[in-house]
């Protein structure tokens, strides 16, 4: 456990230096547009002179680009960036928006679990079968998807025809626990507003999870058959151990590479998902960036940056280090 | 023992790819004496791979949807019934948002001849959007904005990760170590939303570029089959493929420095070493040409990704700006008119999915033909009995 903790120190180290990297290039990008921003916020052509000259001083936009990134993280750090779109401090509008984009997430991954690793695990046991052949094709189907059109499709299936689901709203409870709805909801045993919350996400989620589906049967499958050609296999087989008895062994074994990928697909769907969050018109991290870049709000897009970053490293920390627990052989 | 030549059972598919194969076989020798005679062995092995290949029936499906998508980008704009920019609601008002199958007729006149429209009554096959924009015409025109996007960023994106790969892998220790954290500063971040934040910021410069440098405009919109009125339309186009540069190389410089680590413990690398070949020189001509074979597939199959990540921007309205004809664009215009409109978002998406899992059959299907346990096993079930049985 010390080498963990070392390992976890040294990983903490490069944590920084490429928070900063990331949120740097976006700033530099991002500022340098040629377009005032100013005059874009103070309402465009007929803004008055004085109040752009007063937000290019409020936000710091003239200057040394170092300098002006070095304000803008600090000030970030401190809160005290108010965003020239929205008016409220970036910190808040994250804040505000999280819970969607965190919502979305966790009911993409109840499909991606839900199907994914059953699919592939019968593919694995009934290899090169029609039904491996099957889920095969519909794994490159779905990573071949443009999902901003079988969105439509669905949208066209279960509430132009169905009416099953609800397209406007965001559901929020009226009391408050962890402040994401849908965790609350199921603490407090609240099948109406959870009710509410599904069939508002229901679909979003299938969606972004539609192409995490495919891919994870994909690798459940190889790394189900990988465990099942290894040596111990063979030795219960020898034994004369039980099929069921000896799956359990494999599946063990095989869940190993597949929690890696399902923790980075996580960290990536937790940092927005633009396309579907648009479609839908889910108020989340993907939506607020897009809005931040189509309006030149770049204090916002960094502020965003800087935590969908966060987000992705700690969840690929988090996954590193989970891998030493559910494989002893691993050793930093 | 003497070595016969090796006996297939071969079907009208593979005489095909036997012909093909000997034809590139020709061409290099052409151009470099004796290439043939010096690589025999890997003719007959990209020739076992061909069989191999022809024995998949999703990598031929694949291949099929990729020759029509080739053929529609390079025929597509010649053999569209109207322009992607022409508003037939000048001709006939009931031609907004008309519905597949719709007949529109257009009578002689000024405005038939001004626009380059031969008259008579067309049938809409597709339907038409807002503007009267024949569907059909624009999805012929969208398959070559699509191709030539994909292959401009191909063409630049993942070489960077490559240079950047064999610099790294070559090299090693401190070189290696700052551009490895160096990617993955890039890998770190989800590279849609970097794409989305790098394709808003471009377009002002690229329209000042294309302006300053009318050669390479006008041979843009050539390639991408465009009027020269749409140039400042094209540049946002072009921001989404600059944009993609940036994004698209993180995983290759770790795919080649993979590569290099591995071919750099040749014996023939040692070899140059010792003889005392510039390091620049060992890189190009002893180190890239052995990996490029992995590279060059992984690039085929990349294809498909390509396309559906440039789709997905411009439906978020940062690539193609209109009129220009862009798969993904003509749905993001189109959703406006959902449900009614259907026509507008289901012909589009299903010309990106059926390109995009053309490239991906063929991939996965590569991937198996590439791995030799396959390939073997392959080799023997299409083997005649010559030897042994007959």
């Amino acid at each position: 456990m010390a080498n963990l903790r070392r390992f976890i120190i040294r990983r903490l180290i490069t944590f920084i230096p490429t928070l900063i990297g990331v949120t740097f290039i976006v700033f530099i990008i991002a500022a340098v547009i040629p377009a005032n921003p100013a005059r874009v916020w103070a309402g465009g052509q007929k803004a008055s002179p004085q109040v752009i000259k007063k937000l290019e001083e409020e936000y710091h936009l003239k200057g040394n680009l170092l300098e002006r990134y070095y304000w803008l993280i600090y000030k970030l750090f401190t809160n005290q960036i108010v965003s020239p779109r929205t008016h409220h401090y970036v910190w808040e509008d994250l804040a505000y928006r999280f819970p969607v984009t965190l919502q979305l997430t966790i009911i993409a991954f109840i499909y991606i679990l839900l199907l994914g690793i059953p699919l592939g695990i019968v593919a694995a046991l009934k290899r090169d079968s029609w039904i491996d052949t099957t889920i095969r094709i519909l794994a490159l189907i779905g990573v071949s998807t443009p999902v901003f059109w079988l969105a439509y499709l669905l949208i066209f299936l279960f509430f132009t025809q169905l009416h099953w689901i609800t397209l406007a709203g965001t559901p929020v409870p009226p009391y408050s626990i962890t402040g994401v709805p849908l965790i609350d909801a199921l603490l407090k045993l609240d099948f109406k507003t959870l009710g509410q919350i599904l069939s508002r996400y229901s679909l979003p989620g299938f969606i972004l999870g539609f192409m995490g589906i495919g891919v994870t049967a994909r690798i459940v499958r190889n790394s189900f058959l990988d465990a099942m050609s290894a040596d111990f296999v063979e030795y219960a087989k020898a034994r004369g151990l039980k099929k069921l008895r000896i799956y359990r062994h494999v599946l063990r074994n095989a869940l190993v590479p597949v929690v890696t990928v399902l923790g980075l697909m996580f960290g990536g769907l937790l940092g927005g998902a633009p396309i579907t969050e648009r479609i839908f018109g889910l108020p989340g991290i993907g939506n607020y960036m897009l809005q931040s870049i189509y309006q030149y709000d770049y204090l916002a897009l960094t502020g965003a940056v800087f935590f969908i970053a966060l987000i992705y490293l700690t969840a690929n920390l988090v996954v590193d280090i989970l891998y030493a627990f559910i494989d002893p052989r691993v050793r930093y | 023992m003497e070595m016969a030549e090796e006996v297939y059972e071969k079907k009208i598919l593979d005489k095909i790819s036997d012909k093909v194969i000997d034809g590139i076989a020709w061409l290099m020798d052409k151009v470099r004496k004796g290439w043939k005679r010096r690589n025999k062995a890997r003719i007959d092995e990209w020739k076992l791979m061909a069989y191999a290949f022809n024995r998949s029936p999703p990598g031929l499906i694949g291949f099929t949807l990729i020759l029509i998508f080739l053929a529609l980008a390079v025929i597509g704009p010649y053999i569209a019934p109207f322009s992607y920019d022409l508003p037939l609601t000048a001709f006939d008002s009931t031609a907004k948002l008309a519905p597949p199958g719709k007949v529109v007729t257009i009578k002689p006149g000024q405005l038939a001849e001004f626009l380059h429209v031969k008259p008579g009554n067309y049938t809409l096959l597709l339907g038409s959007d807002d503007y009267g924009r024949d569907l059909y015409s624009r999805i012929l025109y969208g398959a070559r904005v699509s191709l030539v996007v994909a292959i401009l960023i191909m063409i630049v994106g993942p070489w960077i990760g490559i240079a950047i790969g064999l610099v790294a892998g070559y090299y090693g220790g401190k070189v290696d170590e700052a551009l490895m954290r160096f990617t993955d500063i890039f890998l770190a971040f989800p590279g849609l939303i970097l794409a989305i934040a790098f394709s808003a910021v471009f377009p002002d410069r690229i329209r000042e570029f294309l302006a300053a440098n009318p050669a390479v405009r006008d041979f843009l919109l050539a390639l991408f089959a465009l009027k020269p009125q749409h140039a400042g339309a094209m540049a946002s186009l072009i921001s989404v493929v600059v944009a993609l540069w940036l994004v698209w190389w993180p995983g290759y410089a770790r795919l080649t420095r993979g590569l290099v680590l591995s071919a750099r413990e040749n014996v023939y690398v040692e070899a140059a070493r010792a003889l005392g070949v510039p390091t620049r020189w060992i890189l190009l001509r002893h180190i890239f040409p052995n990996i490029l074979g992995p590279i060059l597939v992984y690039l085929t199959l990349d294809f498909g990704g390509v396309i559906l990540t440039e789709a997905g921007l411009s439906f978020l309205g940062l690539g193609a700006v209109p009129p220009i004809a862009d798969w993904g664009r003509i749905i993001n215009d189109g959703s406006a008119y959902f449900p009614n409109a259907w026509w507008l978002i289901f012909y589009p998406g299903l010309m990106i999915l059926l390109t995009v899992l053309g490239f991906n059959l063929i991939g996965d299907t590569l991937r198996d033909v590439l791995d030799p346990k396959t390939r073997r096993s392959i080799e023997f079930k299409i083997k005649k009995k010559a030897s042994g049985g007959k």
